[in-house]
């Protein structure tokens, strides 16, 4: 077929009329999927996939439909919508939707989400990953040999240059069971993912080892090197520090209830040191990364402030599509009004 | 039917600068960390007898010192414990301090053995309050110990309920610097 | 609990009853409750619901029943006002069956001291490991302990009933012959001692001790009592903290709890002689005292008198079921114009529309002085909102079309009268929780959304009408509204999804709320896209837009029932089946009505689609 005849084909309004009913069976499977397996596992199936299998039938995920309607929506504003003023309403309206689709793509390719978490007068240079997990070799106490579990799979033998031994990976859990014996078992995934509890067994060198997340790491003594073997959220690194320095939890009066959250912050950024407070409902944004109080948490007597970290250079574009949207769908209205039929 | 559309953008926008004017004003009540809380009032005068030279004293007559005024009995161990405290602080500032400690014994006499036993300095009363009631009917105290904070010029700053700790200590005397 | 009981009856004596204390004042003064401050009137409905499943008895005023269990204990014990519906919890407290459900206090707590260990059992269970009866019996043992709380609630300023010898009265220099407790707490420490003097002397038995010993060994068992039963009793929040905490105190709490002040002495006095004119059934002393507290309560803290009192008046008047009975009687009248052209008929129509929706506008224009935020922040509030936006949208832009204002008065009524199953613990307009503390937010998003919903009802209404009675003119109606419901759905869920950004960082995180919002946006935008590239004949439209109201039950309704995400309130049996109904029911109506329409075509010899 000819791309001219691809094109044509990708601007029939057709697709709309069953792309979307698919984009609701997917929300409604999603939805339902959430209240059983969690969040993690239902946007993994339906939200985030290109294809989700069914019964060994491949179906299309929200990614590839809305990777459809993307394309279809570009080829329609350029090859087929009239731009006349009767219409200009509704081609706002589309260039909008064009613009909040691509601001998800932006989004989804590069944005960084995670936390922090703070106790009073804890300072911090870097955030975690809500969900990837990765393997984490040190020498010394510097990284040498960082991995995505997502990349890992069992069988795998790892070496490298850094290396002074092969590891052989031998069973991954994503959330994993401690038996009484000591031994890493899998065990059924929490329905939040930050929950879980990733584990790897391994050999090195003719010994069994496991590291287990959130466990103190392994330590193998080589010579006169010390080798640590950790799994962990994977850690981004900030460009500065952020230092709790006071939280509070104020409560409606003679309730449980939480009236409002906050924490004060010192950001050091070099030479520079400056304070800011961080409200739940009114963030903190610096140098591109956005500081949200999600909770205040209590664990024993000691209160930690938990920060939401999130970078995402597509920000901007939903606000920007909605109110092109938004100003599309007013322009039709007041437009088609005025050349409405008698 | 276009003024209508424009009626309701326009109460849109006006709502949403409403909403704006109310964000930029929101959080008034919302309290910093580490605000202090004032009663505010004036302490009302009330009078008591010196135990130690039998003189009646108006809390007015320490109007431009700061004044600690403590609730206690000898039967009550957390007020045996802080009163050795308390004259430590009233000994340590014997200008700026005035430590009027009242005693909710039921007799004078039980009040005026533990005194006894106190190392007291100018600055420090001890008198007995178990007819006159100035705790109970001045003040609405009726647990102990409890502590009030004077400043200079009689507003009451605040209560310490219960024992004195090393903090509240510790604020009294960097206040007095 | 046994000895409690004992107690209360000994010492609480009954007062006469009489009707003749006007409880106007009573009923505004103010009470910290649930996280703001409220009137007595809020406060009493909420308590009595809870008791005997209605916040208003037949025989008397709530501030009436309130004014009785707060300051005359033994008589309220007695009145069998406490519910239980569940025949398996009568069986398990061994209780006999009555027709009306309704026991005593004294009944119902002797019921539950037998059966302690049970009560135990079940609490030491994680609550999702209780089964409905037994959940349902810890709420009612929970009532009873709430009941419980309000008898004692004034115990430190309650007339002792001791009649004291002149000689202790001298001693202790106590005003009234008939003190209470906190006239005795100053001279309790010497009262103890004194009685330990006696009891040394003369022995344990009472009977030997003379009238002024009597009175000692009485005095220092009532203390004693007072304090057993008022401990951990911080239901009647009425003394505001004097101490800047922003809190307020109930009379036991404040003694001994050492936040009292030279300012709270005034108010605990004035409650205290309101107490003592209660029981004296001094209408004049009792009026002056109600004042007083007023007065003084509003001097010690910045409260609003007039608020307490639109709050009173809007839970007397109980808007929400008159406006929904108007909407009802609008609605019959249209119907009736829709048939016959009567012009008696059409005024009641109209009239009773305009009435509805002025009560209704009134009613949420009062919530919003009440509270001091936008209306709409719970499930229950964003069905009044919804239901007034319908109307009023209808009125503003729809005014000559009788179809579209009956539709709204239809939708209207409908909402509203379901809107109890989602206020189960009465309206108690709660505060907000961090979360949505945020006036823009709540003013933008919030009312953007549910004026979605609203538009989408309509839409979707309309669309039965008009597969009832088709007309190009309708048709053309059902294609601009089907426009203006999508600009406020799509730009609503657009604002939440720029509130989460400011939130919690993330723009769209596939919330179940969140899902739901953008089901009804995408439903919208597929009908429209539908009828524009004629991919659908009108009718075909119009039966896929009634589908709307579907899309929005679930939305709106739904997603509550799964229990999870950000903006659940959990599953109830009555919501699962109400919905489930409400879907079932409008698939076939909308399946019967789109064939109907289809059959009538057909014999008109119609041959395309229009």
């Amino acid at each position: 077929m000819r791309p001219a005849r691809i094109l044509t084909l990708l601007t029939r309004p057709v697709i709309i009329v069953y792309a979307l009913p698919w984009i609701m069976v997917l929300l409604i499977l999603g939805t339902v999927t959430q209240r059983y397996a969690g969040l993690y596992i239902s946007e993994h199936l339906f939200f985030s996939s290109f294809i989700f299998w069914f019964r060994g039938v491949p179906l299309p995920g929200m990614l590839s439909v809305l990777a459809l309607l993307g394309v279809s929506l570009t080829a329609k504003i350029i090859l087929k919508s009239p731009w006349r003023l009767p219409m200009i309403g509704t081609l706002i309206t589309h260039l909008g939707a064009l613009l909040l689709l691509l601001g998800g793509l932006l989004t989804a390719m590069t944005a960084r989400e995670g936390n922090m978490v703070l106790a009073p007068d804890q300072s911090q240079s870097y955030f975690t990953d809500y969900h990837a997990r990765e393997l984490a070799i040190s020498k010394n106490g510097n990284d040498i040999y960082i991995r995505s579990l997502d990349d890992l799979h069992s069988g795998d033998v790892l070496h490298d240059a850094t290396l002074p031994f092969e590891l052989k990976l031998q069973t991954l859990c994503r959330n994993c069971a401690v038996t009484p014996e000591q031994k890493l078992i899998g065990a059924a995934a929490n329905k939040t993912d930050e929950a879980n509890r990733a584990g790897i067994t391994f050999n090195i060198s003719g010994h069994n080892y496991a590291a287990l997340e959130s466990a103190p790491p392994l330590r193998i003594k080589i010579g006169k090197d010390d080798y640590n073997i950790a799994l962990r959220k994977h850690a981004y690194s900030l460009l500065f520090t952020v230092q709790l320095n006071a939280l509070s939890e104020d409560n409606y009066p003679a309730t449980d209830i939480a009236r409002e959250y906050q924490s004060l912050v010192t950001i050091t950024d070099g030479a520079v040191h400056w304070q800011a407070r961080i409200r739940m409902n009114e963030p903190l944004r610096y140098r591109g990364y956005t500081f949200y109080q999600a909770e205040i948490d209590q664990i024993g007597d000691r209160r930690l402030s938990v920060l939401a970290v999130v970078h995402n250079t597509g920000r901007a574009f939903p606000y920007i599509a909605g109110l092109v949207m938004a100003i599309g769908m007013i322009v039709h209205l007041i437009v088609s009004r005025k050349t409405a039929a008698p | 039917m276009r003024y209508k559309i424009l009626l309701l953008v326009l109460i849109f926008v006006a709502c949403v600068g409403a909403a704006l004017f109310d964000y930029t004003h929101r959080y008034s009540d919302a309290k910093d960390p580490d605000e202090v809380t004032l009663a505010g009032q004036t302490v009302p005068n009330f009078t008591f007898k010196n135990s130690e030279d039998g003189k009646v004293y108006h809390i007015t007559d320490f109007k431009n010192k700061t004044v600690l005024v403590n609730f206690w009995a000898s039967w009550c161990p957390p007020c045996r414990r802080e009163s050795h405290k308390l004259t430590a602080i009233a000994k340590k500032h014997p200008h700026d301090l005035v430590l009027v400690m009242l005693s909710e014994d039921d007799t004078e006499g039980k009040a005026l053995d533990f005194a006894r036993s106190l190392p007291i300095t100018a600055n420090v009363y001890i008198a007995w309050d178990g007819r006159i009631h100035t705790a109970q009917n001045i003040f609405q105290t009726y647990r102990y110990p409890e502590t009030i904070i004077i400043q200079p010029g009689g507003k009451i700053q605040r209560k310490i309920i219960g024992e004195i700790s090393d903090q509240d200590v510790a604020e009294i005397h960097a206040a007095l610097h | 609990m046994k000895k409690i009981i004992f107690l209360l009856l000994l010492f609480f004596a009954t007062a006469a009853q009489a009707a003749d204390l006007n409880y106007d004042t009573f009923r505004t003064l103010p009470i910290l409750h649930d996280g703001r401050v409220k009137p007595l009137e809020s406060f009493a409905r909420i308590y009595l619901l809870e008791i005997s499943g209605a916040p208003t008895l037949p025989d008397e005023s709530t501030p009436a029943w309130l004014a009785e269990t707060l300051f005359n204990p033994a008589a309220a014990m007695q009145r069998p006002i406490f519910r239980i519906d569940q025949a398996p919890i009568i069986a398990m407290l061994k209780l006999s069956a009555r027709p009306d459900h309704l026991y005593s206090y004294a009944e119902v707590t002797q019921a539950f001291e037998a059966q302690h260990d049970t009560v135990t059992t079940i609490l030491k269970k994680p609550a999702d490991a209780r089964s409905t009866i037994e959940n349902d019996f810890i709420t009612r043992y929970a009532a009873a302990v709430d009941f419980f709380q309000l008898l004692n609630a004034t115990a430190l300023i309650a007339p002792s009933h001791i009649t004291v010898t002149p000689n202790i009265a001298k001693l202790f220099n106590l005003p009234d012959n008939n003190p209470t407790a906190l006239q005795l707490l100053a001279h309790q420490t010497d009262i103890t001692a004194r009685l330990n003097h006696i009891r040394r002397a003369k022995g344990e038995r009472i009977k030997n001790y003379n009238a002024d010993e009597k009175t000692i060994a009485k005095l220092a068992f009532y203390l004693t009592n007072v304090q057993m039963i008022s401990a951990d009793n911080h239901l009647f929040r009425t003394i505001p903290s004097a101490w800047g905490d922003q809190t307020w105190y109930a009379p036991w709490e404040l003694i001994s709890g050492g936040h009292g002040a030279p300012q709270s002495i005034q108010l605990l006095s004035d409650w205290q002689k309101l107490v003592r004119a209660y029981n004296a059934q001094d209408p004049t002393a009792w009026q002056t005292a109600a004042t007083a507290i007023q007065t003084d309560t509003a001097a010690q803290t910045p409260i609003a008198n007039w608020k307490l009192k639109l709050e009173t008046y809007y839970q007397i008047l109980n808007p929400i079921p008159v406006i929904a009975a108007i909407y009802t009687l609008a609605f019959l009248c249209f119907t009736v114009t829709a048939f016959r052209k009567n012009k008696l008929f059409t005024l009641s129509a109209n009239v009773s529309l305009l009435t509805a929706a002025a009560i209704h506008g009134a009613t949420i224009l009062a919530r919003m002085l009440i509270l001091g935020r936008p209306p709409v922040s719970s499930l229950y509030e964003s069905m009044l909102y919804v239901s007034f936006i319908i109307v009023a949208l209808s009125l503003i832009f729809m005014r000559r079309r009788a179809e579209f204002l009956s539709i709204s008065a239809l939708l209207a009524a409908a909402i509203l009268a379901i809107s109890p199953v989602y206020a189960p613990q009465g309206d108690t307009m709660n505060v907000l929780i961090a979360v949505l503390n945020t006036n823009f937010w709540l003013a933008t998003h919030v009312i953007c959304i549910t004026t979605g919903y609203g538009t989408t009802l309509i839409a979707g209404t309309l669309a039965h009408v008009y597969l009832f009675r088709p007309s190009p003119r309708m048709a053309a109606w059902l294609r601009r509204i089907t426009l203006f419901a999508l600009l406020f759905t799509a730009l609503g869920t657009l604002l939440g999804g720029v509130w989460a950004d400011q939130s919690w960082g993330r723009f769209w995180g596939w919330d179940p709320k969140e899902n739901g919002a953008l089901l009804i946006v995408l439903w919208l935008i597929w009908v429209l896209h539908g009828r524009m590239t004629a991919a659908m004949h009108d009718r075909a439209f119009a039966a896929w837009l009634a589908g709307a109201n579907i899309v929005v039950a679930l939305s709106w309704f739904g997603v509550n029932l799964l229990g999870i995400g950000l903006h659940s309130y959990g599953f109830t049996n009555a919501a699962a089946w109400g919905l489930g109904a409400f879907c079932g029911g409008e698939i076939i109506i909308i399946a019967a009505l789109y064939i109907l329409a289809s059959l009538r075509l057909k014999s008109q010899g119609v041959s395309h689609a229009l």
